[in-house]
């Protein structure tokens, strides 16, 4: 079947207008990365390709230039799903999710790289046919993807086991010293989106519905304000919620309800104490902030030392505003309700109840009130910086380890998996693993469970993020280049929410 | 100008006499290659100093006046931040090689700290990350590996770099960085590439997509090329040699472009004038930038060519 542009009212050439009616040689289009629209459907040649059906399609880039969005009418209501190939990689064929029955749609390619030449499709199928007997296809058009933020670093993938890692996409935050990205990293160490947000961000996290990536600006003082970013992946507005004391993480709700961090203080012996604690703030959809825990609840602070003073205080604050519980992670269980967060004053996991505010339990390695009590001739909870609820009696956690002491001041940080045994109290490690290079992180660091049972580690300092299996083998390793470091972030096995096109 | 002349018919006899495969024909759609790509390698030479372990040591650098790629700084103005990084694994050799190199990854580094200087100094107790005070004498003990202080400018160019050893029956506790503190040697190699041969007096565009390497001998990633550049030098082509940092000085004219992607017309150049192309005189030099790598270095250079 042959086809004419004008007859399809598609674009005669899917690029950048300045080129289209243009005397631009071709050889320079090629080099620009735009290309003629085909004679003939390339992405998938077996699908017949109806004129008729397709009264528009138009891709355009997105703010972030390796997001392509396409954008489509029919003359009919129609499912449908973008067919689209990198030309680089011509026999990879990808597919997005199936939108719902109608006569436009849109829906944003991601996980591309920069700079790279896009052919993409409109799939159309009548609603309900999920056999895809009666396929019919739009005509191909391409368009080159744009480039990324060059304060990027390089990545360099160390360790690449292809057939033993967990194909995936690490959404992350890179923190550099002047300025901080959120970013998607592929399955081969590539970034294939970033944008520039406020400096730092710590945590960079796709949201629930797929549409947008989350980040957080924390606040410096106590009393300062920290912020919640809402970047849309393809187009849209960036939006802002300031959260007042909000720092360090946070976690979003299948809902979209926002749970982060927050900082409170207490007075004590006779108001001549002056101890930062934490809270959680929970900010719903519609903008309501509420704290929902208060570890000055469920905690009385031992008052028999002075704690380090903190960094977060407001000027010559007196009393001294005292370091205390130090809370830096948070993480959600949506099976349970629960909230899980890790504290530096008691070596603490803390299983928190969403709906009550009320310690579910505390998991610790050095004595004192608990709950759970490590059983290990190894340390296995020191400065913990990252929990998460594996299964109800299942714990995974990072701990930076003793750094800074004069102890041991160059600790190896570490992951451990710590099954929590209710006939005897006791929580027993089934995983303890650091880096054979020994990296040190006294900054965040985070580990996580992914799909198929691999977990990776964010050793956010060093740059590094590694995947490993249940044989402690890395099978993924990707570093940055010196000078950049990683935040917080999470695994996806796709990129693609198929309820939200 | 007859001193000029000799010059670029030397370019021009590089291109005859076969140093590379010379195009026949000037470009106006310029692919570049690697062919085309200079060489560049530096041998770095760097102070280091045994001091108390655990001490709050004092750093200064009241009589520095050059960076370390050789531009004059004022001490108290231009360094604005000094960095302090803890690589356990790597000997002060290893660090040298990997600086002047650029292949140190960020996982080499257990520890990376920051002080905004008080006037001329930073003591250890005054590095932190985010705000956050780490105690970094409480990690600066002996046997943490090799401990780097660089003093870095408001683009991150390192004006100074030391190391700092902790020795635990080491009295020393202030250190002073001067010119001589670390010093790079730079050889660049410019009669193995290939020039561009480019028409005379017409703008042109460049696409950088085909490199694999840069000029330092590493992997390219060409989403790390941020800036293109553009000049004539009035010495030969050796002279770059000296001047492969100082190009937006001494190149005359000039013109620079912010660039993303692999191509960029060179009509879109900003300098002084519009750019028109080449002409016959000096060595015309295009260089091609990553501003945000540790060595300010060109990722690619080479000379551009008339018939």
């Amino acid at each position: 079947m042959t086809f004419t542009a004008a007859k399809l009212r598609l674009p005669p050439l899917s690029c950048p207008g300045t080129f289209r009616h243009s005397r631009v040689p071709v050889i320079l289009l090629l080099l620009a990365g735009c290309q003629p629209a085909s004679d003939g459907p390339v992405v998938d040649a077996d699908c017949p390709v109806d004129q008729d059906l397709f009264a528009s399609l138009a891709p355009r880039l997105a703010p972030v230039e390796t997001v392509v969005v396409a954008a489509w009418e029919t003359t009919e209501a129609v499912e449908a799903r973008v067919l689209y190939v990198d030309t680089n990689d011509p026999d990879s064929t990808l597919s997005t999710p199936w939108s719902t029955s109608g006569t436009a749609g849109l829906i944003n390619l991601l996980g591309l790289r920069p700079n790279r030449t896009i052919e993409l499709q409109i799939e159309a199928r009548g609603a309900g046919d999920a056999t895809d007997s009666e396929r019919r296809c739009s005509p191909s058009a391409t368009l080159p993807t744009g480039s990324l933020p060059s304060a990027l670093p390089e990545t360099v993938v160390t360790t690449f086991d292809e057939g033993r890692d967990v194909l995936g996409w690490h959404t992350v935050a890179v923190i550099r010293s002047d300025d901080s990205l959120a970013t998607i990293v592929d399955a081969e160490g590539q970034f294939v989106w970033a944008t520039e947000v406020a400096s730092p961000v710590f945590r960079a996290t796709l949201s629930v519905d797929g549409t947008a990536m989350l980040s957080n600006q924390p606040a410096d003082l106590w009393t300062g304000t920290g912020t919640l970013w809402r970047t849309p992946l393809g187009e849209g507005d960036v939006t802002r919620i300031d959260v007042v004391g909000s720092h360090t993480d946070f976690v979003e709700l299948p809902d979209g309800t926002l749970a982060t961090l927050g900082w409170t203080n207490r007075l004590y012996a006779d108001d001549t104490r002056n101890l930062l604690g934490d809270t959680i703030i929970e900010v719903s959809p519609d903008g309501t902030q509420t704290i929902v825990w208060d570890i000055f609840d469920h905690f009385v602070p031992s008052l028999s030392g002075q704690y380090a003073p903190s960094p977060a205080a407001v000027g010559d604050e007196q009393p001294q505003l005292e370091e205390w519980s130090h809370v830096n992670s948070i993480s959600y269980d949506a099976a349970s309700d629960d909230y899980l967060v890790t504290g530096s004053f008691n070596h603490s996991v803390m299983r928190i109840d969403r709906g009550t505010g009320d310690m579910v339990w505390t998991l610790t390695d050095g004595g004192g009130a608990t709950d759970w009590q490590v059983n290990s001739e190894e340390r296995e909870l020191e400065l913990p910086h990252s929990a998460q609820l594996i299964d109800d009696h299942t714990v995974l956690a990072f701990s930076r380890g003793p750094v800074g002491s004069e102890a041991d001041p160059a600790a190896c940080a570490w992951v451990t998996e710590l099954a929590l045994d209710d006939s005897t109290g006791a929580a027993n490690p089934l995983l303890h693993y650091s880096s054979n290079d020994c990296v040190t992180v006294p900054f965040l660091g985070e580990a996580r469970r992914i799909d198929g049972g691999n977990t990776t580690i964010t050793w956010s300092p060093a740059g590094r993020i590694s995947q490993i299996d249940a044989d402690l083998s890395v099978v993924f390793q990707v570093d940055l280049d010196l000078g950049a470091a990683f935040g917080f972030g999470e695994w996806s096995a796709d990129l693609y929410r198929s309820d939200d096109l | 100008m007859a001193s000029r002349a000799p010059r670029s018919i030397r370019i021009a006899a590089l291109v005859l006499a076969g140093c590379g495969p010379a195009p026949a024909e000037p470009c106006t759609l310029c692919a570049l290659t690697d062919a085309n790509n200079y060489s560049w390698s530096g041998a770095l030479e760097v102070q280091q100093w045994q001091l108390q372990a655990g001490a709050d040591v004092q750093l200064s650098w009241p009589q520095l006046t050059h960076d370390l790629y050789g531009g004059a700084l004022d001490p108290a103005e231009d360094v604005e931040r000094v960095a302090l990084l803890a690589m356990p694994q790597l000997s002060p050799a290893e660090v040298t090689e990997g600086l002047a190199s650029d292949k140190l990854l960020a996982s080499d580094a257990a520890l990376i700290v920051f002080c905004e200087p008080d006037g001329t100094r930073c003591p250890l107790s005054d590095f932190e990350l985010f705000g956050s005070d780490l105690d970094v004498e409480a990690y600066f003990v002996e046997d943490t590996g090799t401990w780097v202080a660089a003093l870095l400018t408001a683009d991150d160019t390192i004006a100074s770099v030391g190391f700092l050893l902790p020795e635990a029956d080491s009295l020393l506790t202030e250190v002073e960085f001067t010119d001589d503190t670390s010093t790079l040697t730079v050889a660049v190699d410019l009669e193995s590439l290939t020039p561009v041969l480019v028409p005379a007096d017409q703008s042109f565009v460049v696409d950088w997509s085909g490199l694999t390497h840069d000029g330092l001998g590493n992997d390219l990633s060409i989403d790390t090329i941020d800036r293109l550049l553009v000049g004539r030098l009035d010495g030969s082509p050796d002279s770059l040699e000296a001047e492969v940092y100082d190009l937006d000085n001494t190149a005359d004219p000039v013109w620079t472009l912010d660039v993303s992607g692999s191509s960029a017309d060179l009509g879109a150049l900003v300098g002084e004038t519009a750019f028109g192309g080449i002409d016959g005189e000096g060595s015309w030099v295009l260089a091609l930038y990553c501003t945000a790598c540790l060595n300010p270095a060109p990722r690619f250079a080479t000379l551009l060519a008339s018939p």
